[in-house]
């Protein structure tokens, strides 16, 4: 009884605990206002109360029954005090005296480090300072390092197997399509964040209404680069015992309260390839259907509109090309006030390059393979010129906005080569030609953009686009078998194909978009014309200035008026975590086409297109994607040539003079894995495709203009998968990546107009990247792609095949926290045929940077092509043909720059 | 450099210390004010500044694009203004009541009910912290404060600890405050007052939020009223509900 009584008298006790009181003073008895006092269990030292002293520095705590201690220790602490402790037990009720001495405080200043990977909503921001060893000479250098970045040789960029669309400066579009010229011109350390945004819309109106799978890269400048006047020069000269050599680079930015301008500059003939960043690419599809960008020119193809390209074996251009060549931009952006902006973006370059290369291919398109050898002397001259404007507007309520773009692009090309074959069977002496392309292409583009809130959901908007484009060609080639393919004299023997082409093109369109809760409708109705006239005429001539032409067959003077109206539905779903969306598209084809010595072509088609996607998000990091399209396009505008049009001094296109449209269909599967923050990620994809034409061109393959062959594809269908996986391994800082791409088309030919013959190649292309610490002495970085090729044709005997091996390895050394560094690249490129050893080529370059601070200021060292090697051999195999090519390599140089920036 | 300091030898409307954090809010009507954020301290008073808040009126747009419309902006950043000893927090709001789009509103302060975890810790910014875990307003936090800097206040409107928070971010996931720096007896001072600027509802938040939940449900009558069958989003904020 006596022991229940006792325990009715401490329970109560417990829970409600016992207090602890007491003043808290400095040393000259003065009360420590607003200190802080915390009670924590004498053993385990966990906190289990705290309160602050008032005014007069008292203090009252209640310790928890939860503590379940004997004693607690009493700490006051406050700012600019020491801090004081007092054990003592719970059950003693004396009143607590804190006496704090006076402290010095130390002046703090702490900064945490920058988390490498940001993400926020739809953009994961990457610090460059934390990828990076700070020897990258320019973005796409730093772009290289960052976790699941992977940049093509000719700079396309893709994000864990995501096309990178547009690359912007510090939140602008100033590039378009050719965003190269910013990510291998502006300097890497200008960049302080590189923003990968995900769901991109130009217009800001947009987002919120339209779903959009855009993904852009943005570079943002580091703030202390952010200044009236910031940037870099960098300029050298050297070369060897033949040719001297020169560099410049320059960057020039200012950022004011009122306009950004960035100025680049880039001169040389040390093999940088300055101006291939702005050579104009293939226009977009006629009918770009699903995307919105103001900057997209659907204009058709001008024809015959690229120079040719140079041999491409994997290596930097500087190792097989010499070139002489420039380019400066100019970008200005104007915020004139909250409401209105203004991009002005303008470029201008030119150059030379020259590439010797003897090549031995192989054709299977023949019942016979045909093999030709030639060793070619090519040269190239290019000057290009370009401007656009964009503004933007939206009015202060959000409600209307209003956008606009122009565009003027001029290019022109000259292409010579000097070609030695060997001699035609019965024919002793060697054939030399000598082929000279001109094109000077010129383009006009604007488009005006309205859009207009019509609800919290809902806008209307209207889109009119307008091109004009003029084309002069000419193909003019030396070459005596002309005179025995055109029966003339034997003197008749220089061929021009002179083509003048002009089309137009307009596009005015409507579209309505609402979204309400998980669904968006959109209706897009609109109408496309285009006009084209294209003539071309074949002449033989003499070298006493006599010509004569070669005849209808050969000739064009074609005109083209087509009408495009188009009705487009799209319903959208969106839940948590499932998108589905399906559309319809109805084009009616109204196409009337005139050529010399043709019937005339009138067509009217209605064609339905419908596609279809859907996205399931398994999990925040796991989502998968399953698209479908089945298009029914219209041939590309050059396809209507009914005249042969020489795209070459052998080979030459003819248009199929029938009307039907192209059919194809494509599927595909994507799963994306994405772990932000870990930086692991991978991508599965299978795609399959298969396409019906209807209507294109007949290739003739006319090696000696003897043996006539011609095919076009009839049927294309194929399919393709792709693994990746990256990974950035911290804090080891090692960065992995493994891709696995297997590619196989089967394609039909139609052989001569005639037979059908069916050719398939198959792909496997195994690629792997690793990267090692970036602050320690000695970083490595190499690259390794190995493809494996085969061909199975029913004209060749065995299943042509080659094994290629192109691998690099970027080496540097760099102590860290000095201001010195070396760097190797070492380049090899294998290649292997069936019958064959493998063929083994290498080419090494090297850095030695130096830098100097009191004059802000580095040194940089270039060797390129050392130790030497005379030329490279590489092979590919393809539908058509196979080649080997042995490309001459330049000869070693060093080239010393002197690095400035401010 | 060392300077020597007392409590009582500077004004108390004088800031001692400067933390900066990095905040990530993923809730829809929040998002604009992402970014860092600054907290200027003594030991009675602090001040929370949205350092990239809206400096005028602009855009917004809320996340997964389900709405969208303007927002005022406020040059001084939103201030969250925070008296310690009284346990209150003035704070600058975007209103209807001003044409100018801000207005100030009374909450309180250090109400929450902090669990304190001490046998949890880590380091932030060179100082030791101690895990507290708490509820504010429609959330479950995880804090983490240095007792080595004896200030009761923190990001946002939390604070109530026996130290400075240097870390605070909710267990769902959709707001964090990371530290990004901190200086303190530095020669630089911040004066600590009251938000200025704005028009004085003379009401708590609480009351603010019920103001404002009664004008969208009668703007809703209204359309209502004239055919228009339309519910006005309400954005998420970094606060679910006024309670506490």
């Amino acid at each position: 009884m006596t022991k229940f009584i006792l325990l009715l008298l401490f329970i109560p006790i417990g829970l409600w605990g016992q207090g602890v009181a007491g003043t808290v003073r400095d040393s000259t008895g003065e009360p420590v206002f607003f200190a802080s006092v915390v009670a924590a269990h004498a053993t385990t030292k966990a906190t289990q109360t705290y309160t602050q002293s008032d005014e007069n520095g008292r203090f009252k705590l209640l310790i928890p029954a939860s503590c379940n201690c004997d004693s607690v220790i009493v700490t006051a602490r406050a700012m600019g005090y020491t801090k004081q402790s007092i054990t003592r037990a719970v059950t003693d009720t004396n009143a607590l005296l804190f006496i704090l001495g006076t402290s010095a405080l130390k002046e703090i200043v702490i900064k945490a480090k920058i988390p490498p990977v940001v993400v926020r909503s739809d953009t994961t921001e990457y610090d460059a300072k934390a990828f990076s060893d700070s020897t990258e000479f320019n973005v796409e250098d730093l772009l290289k390092k960052i976790p699941g970045m992977q940049v093509s040789q000719n700079g396309d960029i893709t994000l864990n197997g995501k096309r990178v669309e547009r690359v912007l400066i510090e939140g602008d579009d100033l590039f378009s399509n050719n965003y190269t010229l910013a990510t291998r011109n502006v300097r890497a350390n200008m960049i302080g964040k590189v923003q990968a945004i995900e769901g991109y819309q130009e217009n800001k109106m947009m987002k919120g209404i339209e779903q959009s799978d855009r993904l852009v890269l943005n570079l943002k400048f580091k703030p202390d680069k952010k200044r009236a006047n910031s940037g870099s020069f960098t300029g050298g000269g050297g070369g060897n015992d033949n040719l001297l050599r020169g560099y410049a680079h320059t960057n020039l930015f200012s950022f004011t309260r009122t306009a950004k301008t960035y100025f680049i500059g880039n001169a040389n003939n040390t093999g940088d390839d300055a101006l291939s960043s702005v050579m104009p690419n293939s226009f977009e599809q006629f009918f770009n259907k699903n995307k919105y960008s103001l900057q997209d020119n659907p204009m058709p193809r001008l024809g015959n509109k690229q120079a040719a390209g140079f041999d491409d074996i994997g290596l930097p251009p500087a190792f097989t090309q010499k070139n002489s060549e420039g380019i400066a931009y100019l970008g200005h952006v104007v915020p004139v006030s909250d409401q209105l902006k203004i991009k002005i973006s303008a470029w201008g370059g030119g150059g030379r390059k020259a590439q010797q290369t003897a090549q031995k291919t192989v054709y299977f398109t023949n019942d016979t393979p045909l093999e030709i050898n030639e060793n070619d002397h090519h040269r190239q001259q290019n000057t290009i010129g370009h401007i656009q404007i964009e503004s933007e507007y939206f009015s202060k309520s959000a409600r209307t906005g209003w956008r606009s773009f122009i565009m003027a692009n001029q290019h022109r090309f000259q292409d010579a080569r000097a070609i030695l074959r060997p001699a035609l069977t019965g024919n002793t002496t060697p054939i030399v030609a000598k082929p000279n392309q001109t094109g000077n292409p010129l383009e006009l583009f604007s488009a005006l953009e309205y859009t207009r809130k019509t609800g919290e959901s809902s806008l209307f908007q209207m889109v009119s686009k307008t091109g004009l484009g003029w084309l002069n060609t000419e193909m003019r080639a030396e070459f005596s078998p002309y005179s025995q393919v055109f029966n003339l004299p034997e003197s008749f023997r220089i061929l021009s194909n002179k083509g003048k082409h002009q089309t137009g093109y307009s596009h005015l369109s409507g579209r309505w978009l609402t979204k309400k809760g998980v669904k968006t409708l959109e209706i897009e109705s609109g109408i496309l014309y285009q006009w084209g006239h294209s003539g071309t005429d074949v002449l033989l001539g003499n070298n006493n200035g006599d010509q004569q032409s070669a005849g209808n067959e050969y000739q064009n003077d074609l005109n083209l008026q087509q009408y495009s109206p188009f009705l487009r539905a799209v319903l959208l779903l969106e839940h948590t975590r499932w998108t589905g969306k399906v559309q319809l598209r109805q084009n009616w084809h109204n196409v009337l086409i005139r050529n010399i010595g043709q019937p005339e072509i009138s067509a009217n088609q209605w064609a339905t297109e419908p596609s279809a996607f859907a996205q399931y998000k398994f999990t925040e990091k796991l989502n998968g994607v399953v698209r479908y399209n089945y298009g029914r396009q219209l041939p590309a505008w050059a396809d209507y040539y009914s005249g042969f049009v020489f795209t070459d001094y052998l080979s030459a296109v003819k248009g199929i003079h029938q009307f039907a449209l192209n059919e194809s269909h494509n599927t595909s599967f994507n799963l994306y894995y994405d772990d932000k923050m870990r930086f692991f990620r991978w991508n599965i994809a299978a795609n399959w495709r298969a396409s019906n034409h209807n209507m294109g061109s007949i290739f003739q393959l006319n090696p000696y203009l003897i043996q006539q062959a011609g095919y076009r594809p009839v049927a294309i269908s194929g399919q393709g998968a792709h693994v990746g996986v990256s990974h950035f391994i911290t804090p080891a800082n090692v960065r992995l990546e493994i891709q696995y791409t297997f590619s196989q088309s089967n394609v039909e030919n139609k052989v001569n107009s005639e037979e059908t013959r069916e050719v398939s190649n198959t792909q496997h292309a195994y690629s792997g990247s690793i990267g090692t610490a970036f602050n320690t002495w000695v970083n490595i970085r190499t690259q390794q792609q190995y493809t494996l090729a085969s061909t199975a044709n029913a004209a060749a005997a065995d299943a042509p095949s080659n094994t290629m091996w192109r691998s690099s390895v970027e080496m540097t050394i760099k102590r860290p926290g000095k201001k010195w560094y070396g760097k190797v690249y070492l380049y090899h490129i294998g290649n292997r045929f069936p019958e064959g050893e493998w063929s083994v080529n290498y080419g090494v370059k090297s850095e030695i940077y130096v830098e100097v601070p009191a004059i802000r200021s580095g040194f940089k060292l270039t060797g390129m092509n050392l130790p030497s090697k005379r030329q490279y051999t590489q092979g590919i195999t393809n539908e058509l043909y196979q080649a080997i090519s042995i490309t001459e390599a330049v000869r070693p140089f060093v080239v010393l720059c002197w690095d400035y920036q401010f | 450099m060392l300077v020597t300091l007392s409590l009582f030898s500077q004004s108390v409307q004088e800031s001692i210390g400067l933390v900066t954090y990095r905040r990530t809010s993923l809730a829809d009507g929040d998002m604009m004010w992402n970014g860092l954020t600054s907290l200027y301290f003594n030991n009675e008073y602090s001040i929370f500044l949205h350092n990239q808040a809206p400096k005028s009126d602009t855009l917004l747009y809320f996340k997964d694009f389900r709405s969208s419309g303007s927002t005022s902006g406020d040059s001084t950043g939103f201030p969250i203004y925070k008296m310690h000893r009284e346990k209150k927090i003035i704070q600058k709001v975007v209103c209807r009541q001003s044409k100018k789009g801000a207005c100030m509103v009374s909450d309180t302060f250090g109400t929450i009910l902090w669990q304190i975890v001490s046998s949890i810790q880590k380091e932030i910014g060179g100082f030791t912290c101690e895990k507290a875990t708490g509820h504010f307003r429609g959330r479950d936090y995880e804090a983490w404060f240095t007792s080595d800097i004896p200030i009761t206040s923190g990001p946002f409107k939390f604070g109530g600890l026996p130290g400075l928070i240097l870390e605070v971010h909710s267990m769902d996931q959709r707001v964090q405050f990371l530290f990004n720096s901190i200086s303190m007896n530095t020669p630089l001072k911040y004066p600590i007052v009251a938000p200025t600027g704005g028009v004085d509802l003379n009401m708590s938040y609480s009351e603010f939020m019920k103001d404002w939940n009664i004008f969208i449900q009668k703007q809703e009558k209204e359309l209502k009223a004239k055919g228009l069958d339309i519910t006005i989003s309400r954005a998420e904020l970094i606060e679910l509900n006024a309670n506490n």
